[in-house]
């Protein structure tokens, strides 16, 4: 894969590791927002700021399509509501593995949810930032 | 499993999310008889 079109962004939930909830049909936008806090290390004799990196801060943001059926969007958020929950996500769900499409898991803080959501005749959407607990791990071999 | 695998297992079982994993019983001469 090359430059190209974002539409086949995979994302992964569950309570158990690896997370195998498949909630990718359901996704309409998708950000994996990766940081690292800086810590300024600036001492004397240097002539400019510096930092090294420190903890990681990440986060994801995700809108779905708020399917009810089961193991779909509203009941598996219900769910995972108010707990760690695993992820993982992909820039392209149906290829393999590799540096040019890592997977990334961990966990998230499910601490927000909007179960019901929308105007009369509107698409029934849930609209979600997840604080990630704890580091990423990054994997660039094997399959979504 | 990664190291950041087994921080988050341990994380989820220090907060009582999972209950954590059971060592197995240590043989005693009862069992063995």
């Amino acid at each position: 894969m090359a430059q190209g079109l974002t539409n086949k962004v995979g994302f992964k939930v569950g309570t158990t590791s690896p997370a195998s909830i498949d909630l990718s049909t359901y996704v309409t936008s998708f950000t994996l927002n990766r940081s690292v806090e800086s810590l300024d290390v600036t001492s004397m004799g240097d002539t400019g700021r510096r930092q090294v990196a420190g903890l990681q801060n990440n986060s994801i943001t995700v809108e779905l399509i708020n399917d009810d059926a089961a193991s779909a969007v509203l009941q598996t958020m219900n769910t995972l509501f108010a707990t760690n929950a695993y992820f993982k996500c992909a820039l392209d769900s149906a290829s393999s593995g590799s540096a040019a499409n890592p997977f990334y898991s961990g966990l998230m803080l499910v601490d927000s949810i909007t179960p019901i959501n929308g105007a009369v005749g509107d698409l029934g959407t849930q609209s979600l930032t997840f604080q990630v607990s704890g580091a990423i791990t990054v994997t660039t071999t094997g399959s979504f | 499993m990664s190291d950041n695998d087994k921080a988050n297992a341990d994380f989820l079982e220090k907060i009582g999310q999972v209950a954590p994993a059971q060592a197995p019983k240590p043989i005693t001469k009862k069992d063995e008889e």
